[in-house]
């Protein structure tokens, strides 16, 4: 018997295409799905549509050092809140201006966003000086170009000029040592680590002088020795420890910065004197929140960057608005304990 | 056209089939090169961005190159190039953000664009000032120019590291989609190429087997083997139209070799029946010799006996007289060709001589009863039935019978039958003497002389009849035999 295969019923051959069919559909599916998660991907960069993204009518440039200091966080924080309220679109141009925001000079890298900003034509200019510095040629080339301008800096600068926002360090420093009088009285020795090359003469120290002033008006407590904060991330524990073992007399220790205060608590956790000696700090992060809560650091005294952001923005359009009345705006320092 | 289309089918299937492999491959090969395609683009626009700041940083170095030239030459040519490159410049306007957006590329775009605007304006009015020999002014939108340039480079490298540093972060996402696409590809490679290889061997399979099995099938048919059973081939193809010429073929040989076959037989039955009629006259011929040789020359007796009747009616002996006539009326009847047909009439006068002439020897030892239907005197008979059946029954029945016995003589006819009784009351027939006196009628060879007479009338009724006589033979031991023929009227020549 001579039987033959059924060529019309070939199921199988059928089933195969059928099977090769639906891995092609669902390899083609899978390509596309990948390809268009990666456009997805891009469309959020690359492909960025213009017309998805929010726009405004009014720019803001803001000059301002990367936001490795807490202070400098919070001034950023503060002036995006104040942009956001006033419907301001913000562009910062950072830059790194080394570990101590506050005492070096301005990085050549401002100075040519400066010109870029001058050139673009924003709706303002918000600039970040660090202390001592003459801000007068900035606020001469921003008027010249009509756009409104705004200094931000932790001091005032020696030739003090309108539109700035800046903190006191003197009256930081006044705080900083009446909290240490109130806390240790009559007996209290006092060490202070100040910013590094704030000033060239240390007793023109603007944080020395707002302390020297409170010891007179108080009559107790003395200032044992101060320490300049070196150039380097552990520049704190360095000076704390230099403080510590050249007068072990020593009782309080005052901070002028958020890296000084951790650094000199750390001091006093690894040598075990902790509740021995006082810290009083500077600035406010989690690192220093923790501080506080284990009663490392006694209290801790925050010059609010948040507000002179706020201002920076509000001064801005006041000065557009032509109602700008011309003075340097100062905010104030904030006492932070464990617990508020 | 049905044909022709029929006799393209297997040429349509390997076509098809092929185009099916051709299709799968191609379509393989066009989701790969679609795929493949998708993530060149897919990585010419990671870094698109990066060659247009590269386009533009090329073209303005080319323009301030151009420009200074230019100003410090007041070369035709230089001014030629830059107003070519710096309406390059110009055109990538369009291809930069304009609005503020809350996006920093975005925003560093815009400022791209404006510095860009802010560097041709001064560079074009460095140009028209050193149209018109304003060297104050010139160098004065020189400077301004070339702080611009610087600035936009500046850009240029922040720009450029941002989106180099966005495509890197797309990148790292893409290269992991990127490895899953290849996976696939490769993959879906490896599945087209094993489904192709299936494919082709079980279609080339699928064509070639019946065409194997119908190889398989001649091969046998050639070998001898022509009832081979063959399947049906379903298709309509060309195969199918081969499987049904040989099955064709196949059956039309089975046909010629039965009716070969019957024809052989048919010639066997015919040459069994010609030798059967040889047999039958060889047999008849050996039974005519037999009777001829049982008397002694006939005619000199028949001569002899009408010689002694003239001699006895001559010497007035009534009775011998009436015996030698009727004996010799008798012999007269008796040898003449057995082979003949006469009247039943005649059968039975010639029954009635032979009595008489027993009568005489025997006087009142032996009876006859004669019963003879007038209707079947008219009929005709074989020759020489009736007396050779009374003769065995004298001879064989009652001969060794003391007290003698009866004889029963009845003809008559029934419906198309011709019929002959002879019974006898004598010692009767052993079964093994009726079984050889029916077989004589088949039987081969000479005659016994054991009941010579009735084995003759029994082989000469079966060659008349061609076998259709009916012979009974019913005996019993001392009670005597009864012979019954029957001979159908048809059957007589």
């Amino acid at each position: 018997m001579i039987q033959y295969l059924d060529m019309r019923h070939d199921r199988l051959s059928l089933l195969v295409v059928l099977l090769f069919g639906v891995l092609l559909i669902g390899a083609s599916l899978l390509n596309i799905y990948f390809i268009s998660t990666s456009r997805e991907e891009l469309t959020k960069t690359i492909l960025l549509n213009p017309s998805s993204v929010k726009k405004y009518d009014h720019l803001i440039i803001g000059i301002l050092p990367l936001p490795s200091d807490p202070f400098i966080a919070n001034l950023y924080k503060g002036i995006q809140s104040a942009a956001e309220k006033y419907h301001q679109a913000l562009q910062f141009f950072t830059y790194d201006m080394g570990s101590t925001v506050s005492t070096v000079p301005l990085s050549p890298e401002a100075y040519r966003y400066f010109e870029i900003a001058l050139r673009v034509k924003p709706e303002g200019i918000i600039m970040f000086f660090p202390a001592g510095m003459n801000i007068g040629d900035f606020i001469n080339q921003a008027r010249e170009k009509d756009i409104p301008f705004v200094g931000v800096a932790m001091d005032v600068p020696p030739l003090p000029e309108a539109r700035f926002i800046t903190s006191d360090s003197a009256s930081h420093g006044k705080a900083a040592t009446i909290q240490a009088l109130q806390t240790l009285g009559t007996h209290a020795r006092l060490g202070i680590i100040l910013p590094s090359r704030s000033s060239e003469i240390i007793q023109e120290d603007p944080f020395l002088r707002g302390a020297l002033e409170a010891i007179q008006e108080t009559g107790y407590g003395r200032i044992i020795a101060t320490e300049r904060e070196e150039e380097n991330i552990l520049a704190g524990e360095g000076a704390a420890s230099r403080l510590l073992q050249d007068h072990p007399e020593i009782n309080a220790i005052l901070c002028t910065s958020a890296r000084s205060t951790i650094g000199a608590a750390q001091v006093l956790i690894d040598r075990g004197l902790v509740g021995k000696i006082l810290i009083i700090g500077a600035d406010e992060n989690e690192e220093i929140t923790r501080l506080l809560e284990k009663g490392v650091v006694a209290v801790s005294l925050v010059r609010d960057a948040f507000r002179m952001g706020t201002l920076a923005i509000e001064t801005l359009t006041s000065i557009k608005k032509g109602t700008y009345q011309g003075e340097i705006l100062r905010v104030t320092t904030n006492i932070k304990r464990h617990g508020n | 056209m049905g044909t022709s289309a029929m006799k393209h089918h297997f040429r349509n299937r390997i076509v098809s089939n092929s185009i099916v492999i051709i299709f799968v491959l191609g379509l393989v090969t066009l989701y790969t090169t679609f795929s493949t395609m998708e993530l060149v683009k897919s990585v010419q626009i990671l870094f698109s961005k990066n060659v247009l700041l590269k386009t533009i940083d090329e073209d303005l170095k080319k323009t301030q190159q151009h420009l200074t030239e230019y100003l410090q030459a007041k070369n035709s040519e230089s001014l030629k190039e830059y107003l070519k490159t710096s309406s390059r410049l110009l055109e990538f306007q369009n291809q930069l953000n304009r609005d503020i957006r809350e996006d920093r590329l975005l925003l560093l775009e815009r400022d791209l664009l404006l510095l860009i605007e802010n560097y041709l304006t001064y560079s074009e009015q460095a140009v028209q000032a050193k149209r018109g020999r304003d060297v104050t002014t010139y160098v004065a939108a020189y400077e301004e120019a070339k702080r611009s340039e610087n600035s936009i480079t500046f850009i240029l490298e922040k720009l450029n590291g941002l989106y180099l540093e966005r495509a890197l972060q797309s990148f790292s996402k893409y290269e992991q989609n990127m490895g899953l696409i290849v996976s696939l590809n490769l993959l879906l490679i490896l599945i087209s190429f094993i489904l192709s290889t299936t494919f082709t061997l079980r279609y080339s399979h699928i064509i070639t087997e019946p065409l194997e099995k119908l190889s398989g099938a001649v091969e046998a048919i050639s070998r001898g083997a022509y009832d081979i059973e063959i399947d049906t081939y379903k298709g309509d193809d060309e195969i199918g139209t081969l499987n049904q010429a040989f099955r064709n073929m196949q059956r039309s040989i089975l046909e010629a070799f039965a009716e070969l076959r019957n024809k052989a037989e048919l010639e066997r039955q015919l040459f069994e029946q010609q030798m059967q009629v040889l047999d039958y006259q060889h047999k008849l011929k050996d039974a005519e010799l037999l009777a001829l040789q049982s008397q002694i020359n006939p005619h000199f007796l028949y001569n002899t006996l009408s010689a002694g009747w003239q001699l006895a009616l001559s010497q007035e002996d009534e009775i011998t007289a009436e015996f030698l006539e009727k004996l010799a009326d008798f012999i007269r009847y008796a040898l003449k060709p057995t082979n003949r047909m006469v009247l039943v009439s005649e059968e039975v006068d010639c029954a009635q001589k032979y009595i008489w002439l027993l009568k005489l020897r025997f006087k009142d030892r032996y009876l006859f009863d004669i019963q003879v239907d007038e209707a079947a005197l008219a009929r005709e008979s074989p020759a020489m039935i009736l007396q050779p059946l009374i003769e065995n029954a004298i001879a064989h029945g009652l001969h060794d019978v003391e007290q003698g016995g009866t004889v029963f003589i009845r003809v008559w006819t029934e419906q198309q039958l011709l019929q002959y009784e002879v019974r006898d009351t004598g010692k009767g027939m052993d079964q093994t003497t009726i079984e050889k006196a029916l077989a004589a009628a088949q039987a081969e060879g000479v005659l016994s002389y054991d009941h010579i007479g009735l084995h003759n009338v029994i082989r000469r009724l079966h060659l008349y009849t061609g076998g259709k006589e009916n012979i009974t033979i019913e005996s019993a031991p001392e009670k005597g035999t009864r012979i019954v023929i029957s001979i159908p009227q048809e059957t007589l020549p």
